[in-house]
Order: structure tokens, then C-alpha cells, then sequence
């Protein structure tokens, strides 16, 4: 009963320590995702209490990945269902411009990139994110969101080339 | 990786800082853990991703079968074989496995046997993945594997019989010698589907042509009733510019004309069958969500337009013969299914 009482006090711990070093960038994964700042850190907190509930795993190592994949899962989700909620969609992609001219608005490059990102499909928001933010590579991305290395390369290459292009002009260079 | 602006890379960096873990944040979470107030939308533990993703395949063939099997006038119903004349191949389900072949990695560790991973491994030491249980998997009979600590894993190409859940090994398993799974997916060819000029396409220089008249071009494109797709090159050598293709369903030449008022750089303008909203309308139906297709519905595991290709790619983890042109037919537009398990040959 004690080593129960230990395991369980040391995932507690595991947990706890996760939520120092990962809680912000699991948060900025998520609501890059969804959009949406305060979704995301509902999505972040639900999957941190998620991995509390589950108790200790097998592999303490494998904790990130869980919470990364949890996150993702959840962000999809609540993505899947405001969209339910907002139908008929989708809306065509819009003219470049729109989004350039939001962003404008905004008060700095974080602000502006959330924007512009928003308007990607959801995929390649996904993949941009795990593969920026997270720094993971092609295949680490696609083992978080269960899709392929292949398909994660084709998802930022599409997805980094029309948020370049939404950003021009916010660019301090033209860039191609 | 990408050619983003390192002042962009790093404003995308910037997200993982503004929301520090604070002690309220703590306890909104220890709090959830005790009183079950988690999203329904989290993994469960009990019923990983791989089993959601098996359902929804076996939902997937079951249901073309069916779809099939009502357009025929017969009974409705489940039915694991299809109906007479149909294009559509055996599909698999608990008591109908069908034999299946394809490429995938293969790792077991402590937190579960061998399971076939179609998707990728996270790159750590060992790897982590979860896949597609693989009873009867017996690493003496392998070659290639590896292992750290209790994990062992390798890439093979395996066949099987496939029953929706497992896929129990059939045979002695290939080693993959080149160790990556061999991806499904495959990269669009982004060549412009025009002759280029005589001079070669780095030779067109009109005005206007900055990165504001390309962002207007690309809308102007995109906001006409009859596109069917617009998209970049994929050079990247020194000095070679973006070559843009505009495809629409009529009108070339008025497009074209119309297109190079706004920007004088390289460009090219093909006619395709398809426009873009009618992809994207049945890119919407296969979206992630349930397909209803004469009443029953199916699951795709991820789908989205390929403008490239003017068509649907819908993914799933084993297609039978026959899935595309049936989805081809109730969608009514080009589809190509990727799946990494296809029939045995």
C-alpha cells in the first residue's frame, strides 16, 4: 500500500514538474490550434489533469508526449464542434488581404501570426505549431498527431509558404 | 525546414512564453483531475487511438459494402462480403479478416506488445509509438530489430489478415532495411503544367511585381466564381523565382489576361474539371466527421483538398478495392485514398 501511496506521489510530482516546464508551450500549442488563447489554456488544463487521473505511466519519459498528444486530440476536438456549431461552412480561403489587414491591427508579430495562422487549415496549423513552437521534428510531429512524417512535411511546406505570403507585408524584407 | 522569416519563427516561438504556470492555473487543473471535468474530447486510456482509428475503418468498409448492398436493392444491413456485381472488395470485420499487405514500424515496450505504427515513431531513444496490435508477432523470427531497456522495434513489411483491430501476422515479416516506414503519402508535383517561356521562367519580369501585387494576384484568383485551385512552385535555388499556377474551369485566356494586370511575374493558367467550391464541399463531408452516404455513416480518419491534383485525398488506414471509385461516385469528384494497408497481392 505504500508503494502505491510513492507511485502515486511521485507521478503527483511528475505531473507537477511537467506543468513548470511545459504548461506555456502546451498552452501556445493549443491555442494556435484552436485560435482561441483562453481555449487554449482550457485545452492545456484538461490535459494535464487528464495525465493526473491516469496515474502513473510505465514510462514517466513518455509523459510529454501524452500531454502533447491530449492537447492536440482536444484542440481538434473542440475545433470539430465549434464548427458543428457554427455550420453552414466553410467559407472559401478568403482574399491574402484579409488577414494582412487584421493583422495590422495588432500590436505585435505574436498577435499577427496567431492571425494568420488561423486562417490555415486546421492540419497545417497543427503541424506549423508541433514543428515551430515545439521544435519537434517530422516524424516527432506526426508520432503527436497521428498522421505521417510525409504527410507533416507536406502540411508545413503548403502551410509556411501561404503564412509567408499572408505576412508580407509585415516583413521587414519582401521576402519570397 | 522552411523559408518563414526568422522574425515570424520566432513570433510563433513567443506562444509557449505568454501564459507562465501560475499556482491558479495548478489548481484548476488539480482540481478537474478530482472532479472528472475533462473535455470528452481527451484520449481515454482505455481505448487508444489506434482502436478509434480501427472502428473507424471497419465503419468505413462496412459501410460502403452497405451502401452498395442498398443501391442494389437488397436487404440493408451489415454485410462483410459485397453485393453481386460490386467493385468493391471483401471487407474486414471480426469475423471476415482479409488479407492485407504494407509497410510500418514495429515497436513493443512496456506499456504494450508489438503494435504496428503506420504514422511515424517520436524519434526518442527508444521510440514511442502506438499502433495496430500485432498478435502472434515473434522478434526471433524477425531481422533488423532494435532495442533499449524493455523496447524493442524495427520496420518491416508485413502481411497479414486484417479484422479491423489486429492484424495478425501471416509469414515472416520483411526487414525494411532502409529503417523509415515506407509513407503512403506522397508530394505533389508542383511543376507548372505550362510550357515556360523561351527564355525559361526566371526570364518573366513585368511589372507589378512586388510581394503585395502577388498577394492581390492570389486573391483575385482565388475570389473568382470558377477557380479550381491556385498554388507555387517548389524551387528554392539561388535566384530562381515562384513560378504561380492559377487553374480554373473555363476562360483561360480572360483569367490570364486579367491575372497579369495585377502582377507580372511568372505565371501560368491551366483549365481544370473542378472548382475549388466543389472540392472543398465534399472535402467538408469527409472532413473528420461522419459521411452519411445513402443513410449510413462513415468515418475517414482525415481528408483535404489537393488543388495540385484538383481532387479529394481522404486517408484511412486500409482502403479495399474499390474505395475510391465508390467514394468518387457519391462525392462526385476525383478522390485518391491513401492507406498504408492495401489488399494483398
Amino acid at each position: 500500500m505504500m508503494d502505491v501511496v510513492d507511485l502515486e506521489a511521485e507521478h503527483r510530482a511528475l505531473v507537477e514538474s511537467l506543468f513548470q516546464t511545459s504548461y506555456g508551450e502546451l498552452v501556445g500549442l493549443a491555442s494556435l490550434v484552436t485560435g482561441d488563447r483562453q481555449m487554449g489554456e482550457d485545452v492545456a488544463q484538461d490535459a494535464f489533469a487528464g495525465l493526473l487521473r491516469r496515474g502513473p505511466l510505465a514510462d514517466p519519459d513518455a509523459a510529454v508526449g501524452y500531454l502533447r498528444r491530449a492537447v492536440v486530440n482536444q484542440a481538434r476536438g473542440r475545433i470539430r464542434r465549434r464548427a458543428v456549431a457554427d455550420r453552414p461552412r466553410p467559407s472559401p480561403p478568403g482574399p491574402a488581404a484579409a488577414p494582412v489587414e487584421d493583422a495590422a491591427l495588432a500590436d505585435d508579430d505574436a498577435r499577427a501570426v496567431a492571425d494568420a495562422l488561423a486562417v490555415l487549415p486546421v492540419r497545417q496549423r497543427e503541424c506549423i505549431a508541433a514543428c515551430t513552437l515545439l521544435g519537434l521534428t517530422h516524424a516527432e510531429a506526426a508520432a503527436v498527431l497521428g498522421i505521417s512524417a510525409g504527410s507533416v512535411k507536406t502540411h508545413v511546406h503548403r502551410g509556411t509558404r501561404r503564412l509567408a505570403l499572408l505576412l508580407a507585408d509585415r516583413s521587414p524584407e519582401d521576402t519570397r | 525546414m522552411t523559408d518563414l522569416d526568422p522574425r515570424w519563427r520566432d513570433a510563433i516561438g513567443r506562444h509557449a512564453e505568454t501564459t507562465p504556470p501560475t499556482p491558479a492555473a495548478w489548481a484548476a487543473i488539480t482540481d478537474r483531475a478530482e472532479h472528472g471535468a475533462v473535455d470528452p474530447a481527451a484520449p481515454r486510456p482505455s481505448r487508444p487511438s489506434w482502436l478509434l482509428a480501427a472502428a473507424a475503418v471497419l465503419v468505413v468498409a462496412v459501410g460502403l459494402a452497405a451502401v452498395l448492398a442498398v443501391r442494389g436493392g437488397e436487404d440493408e444491413g451489415v454485410r462483410t462480403e459485397p453485393p453481386p456485381g460490386s467493385t468493391v472488395a471483401p471487407t474486414p470485420g471480426p469475423g471476415a479478416p482479409v488479407r492485407v499487405e504494407g509497410f510500418a514500424g514495429v515497436l513493443e515496450d512496456d506499456e504494450h506488445g508489438p503494435e504496428a505504427c503506420f504514422w511515424g515513431m517520436a524519434e526518442s531513444l527508444p521510440p514511442q509509438c502506438s499502433g495496430l496490435p500485432l498478435p502472434g508477432w515473434d522478434w526471433a523470427a524477425v531481422a533488423g530489430e532494435e532495442s533499449a531497456g524493455e523496447a524493442r522495434w524495427g520496420s518491416y513489411h508485413v502481411v497479414g489478415d486484417y479484422d479491423g483491430e489486429t492484424l495478425t501476422v501471416v509469414g515472416t515479416p520483411e526487414h525494411d532495411p532502409t529503417g523509415e516506414t515506407a509513407p503512403p503519402f506522397s508530394d505533389p508535383d508542383r511543376t507548372p503544367p505550362c510550357d515556360p517561356p523561351a527564355g525559361g521562367w526566371d526570364s518573366v519580369d513585368g511589372e507589378p511585381n512586388g510581394a503585395a501585387d502577388r498577394a492581390a494576384m492570389e486573391a483575385a484568383a482565388r475570389t473568382e466564381p470558377d477557380v479550381a485551385g491556385v498554388w507555387l512552385d517548389a524551387r528554392h535555388g539561388p535566384g530562381e523565382r515562384d513560378v504561380y499556377t492559377a487553374a480554373f474551369t473555363g476562360a483561360v485566356a480572360r483569367h490570364r489576361a486579367e491575372l497579369r494586370e495585377l502582377w507580372g511575374g511568372p505565371l501560368c493558367v491551366v483549365e481544370r474539371e473542378h472548382t475549388l467550391a466543389e472540392l472543398q464541399a465534399a472535402q467538408v463531408r469527409t472532413d473528420g466527421g461522419p459521411l452519411m452516404v445513402g443513410g449510413l455513416e462513415l468515418e475517414i480518419i482525415e481528408s483535404e483538398v489537393d488543388e495540385i491534383g484538383n481532387q479529394i485525398v481522404i486517408t484511412m488506414t486500409y482502403a479495399p478495392e474499390g474505395t475510391e471509385e465508390a467514394l468518387e461516385e457519391d462525392l462526385g469528384v476525383p478522390v485518391r485514398v491513401e492507406a498504408p494497408l492495401r489488399p494483398a497481392r
